[in-house]
């Protein structure tokens, strides 16, 4: 649930920014991955 | 002994279910007596404030809604520190979202602070303690600090009056930052007769405001999808604008740049202010706060980047209506308080940010002021260029509710 959100949240906010759809997928990759670091999911 | 303020005290106690303060000041009544016999009691002297637990003051703890940061203060933030030197008293420090990095004050640490209008729902946030503590009379002034609405949106659901005035205007030094792009220091009072009496008081404001029998106004469309209960409250609000002199157009703004910038700017400089926390105290932190703070440090320089041009962008573009208006209004949320166990689940940015961020981006001074609303109160949110300008039509607005 977290994460489903957080991930809709950041594709939503670089998408208006025009951010390109591959360099989305690595931002979010990113945001996972600090996630499992830190133990959030 | 002040009686009065020993009874907000004993108020404060017996309200504790609201969960409004973190500390509460029991020498409070000694030191407005202390002032007075010295005879240094100034303009607002006896004024009883309720300060957000993000700001410093001398001898009292200080937590940012997050026990992991809880420390003494050994300064008082500039902006007490004015409002003491006229004579006014910190009753307590309030309770707040977790590092003001949210929206609806439903803090894992503290509780959530409960709206006194249904304590079953939110007060809105993050400077959701300071609101509460106005909206039931135990405090006078609210002090808060506003990101993206952190003043206005609880002053808004608790049904109070919130000022956020223009970027810089007061001084943020003993005020701990979220993002410094965006970071307002704001004020909550119960009628805007008070408020400018309190920023005249205190050297923000003047002592008396232009009188604004005509204004022209736009009411921004196409921001966020009211529920009906904001949006038949907005609309009689427009209504006695138009009663007091107000001419109205309709001006509709693509709205989703600049929340997504808004977002982008708070994310990355929140994610730099708390990278030590995060890495060293994650697991002490509450998820939504963890979560959003990690977000924040995978973003690339080029969306902060990108961010802060259409930050430019939106403020150039408002500089622009603001020739052409005096004001501009918007309901100050999208919906009236969300039940607490709702508002923990859904991603609320639409139905609270949507309208107040518009103004943190662009740094313009916004107030929200009560709209007529029968049941849970709702907010109209004035922003304009001319900060006199503004408060004289909230004023005049008050007056002819």
């Amino acid at each position: 649930m977290l994460k489903t959100l957080l991930m809709e949240y950041v594709d939503a906010l670089l998408r208006e920014l025009s951010i390109p759809a591959r360099d989305v997928d690595e931002v979010k990759q990113l945001v996972e991955s600090i996630l499992k670091r830190l133990q959030l999911l | 002994m002040n009686t009065d303020l020993s009874k907000r005290l004993e108020e404060a106690k017996r309200r504790a279910d609201l969960n409004y303060f973190i500390y509460l000041n029991e020498n409070a009544p000694a030191e407005l007596e202390a002032v007075k016999r010295a005879g240094r009691c100034g303009a607002l002297c006896g004024l009883v404030v309720a300060v957000k637990d993000n700001i410093e003051v001398a001898g009292m703890p200080i937590t940012n809604g997050a026990p992991y940061m809880r420390r003494m203060a050994d300064r008082t933030a500039p902006v007490v520190r004015r409002l003491i030197a006229e004579g006014a008293v910190v009753i307590g420090k309030t309770n707040m979202h977790e590092l003001a990095l949210g929206a609806t004050n439903i803090n894992p640490h503290y509780g959530p602070t409960r709206n006194p209008h249904d304590p079953s729902r939110i007060t809105g946030g993050s400077s959701g303690g300071s609101a509460g503590a106005v909206a039931i009379g135990v405090a006078d002034l609210g002090v808060g600090t506003d990101t993206g609405g952190s003043v206005r949106i609880p002053a808004a659901l608790c049904g109070v009056v919130g000022y956020k005035p223009p970027y810089g205007k007061i001084p943020t030094e003993g005020v701990l930052p979220l993002a410094q792009s965006l970071d307002h220091v704001g004020f909550i009072t119960r009628t805007v007769k008070e408020l400018v009496h309190i920023l005249s008081a205190a050297g923000w404001g003047p002592a008396e405001l232009p009188q604004m029998k005509r204004f022209r106004f736009a009411v921004l469309m196409g921001v966020a999808e009211n529920t009906k209960h904001v949006d038949k409250a907005f609309w009689k609000a427009v209504s006695v604008l138009e009663s007091i002199g107000g001419i109205r157009d309709e001006v509709f703004i693509d709205a989703g740049k600049y929340g997504a910038a808004r977002a982008a700017i708070l994310l990355s400089e929140a994610a730099a202010n708390y990278y030590h926390y995060l890495r060293s105290a994650a697991e002490h932190m509450g998820r939504d706060v963890a979560a959003l703070l990690s977000a924040g440090a995978a973003l690339p320089a080029v969306a902060y980047i990108t961010a802060k041009r259409v930050k430019e962008e939106a403020t150039r573009f408002f500089e622009s209506l603001f020739k052409k208006y005096d004001v501009v209004v918007t309901p100050t949320t999208a919906a009236e308080a969300l039940a607490i166990e709702e508002a923990g689940k859904l991603d609320v940015r639409g139905r609270l940010l949507a309208y107040t961020e518009l103004f943190n981006l662009t740094g313009h001074p916004a107030i929200s002021v009560p709209a007529p609303a029968s049941d849970l109160p709702v907010g109209l949110q004035i922003a304009a260029r001319d900060e006199d300008v503004l408060l004289s039509i909230a004023k005049a607005y008050e007056e002819a509710l």
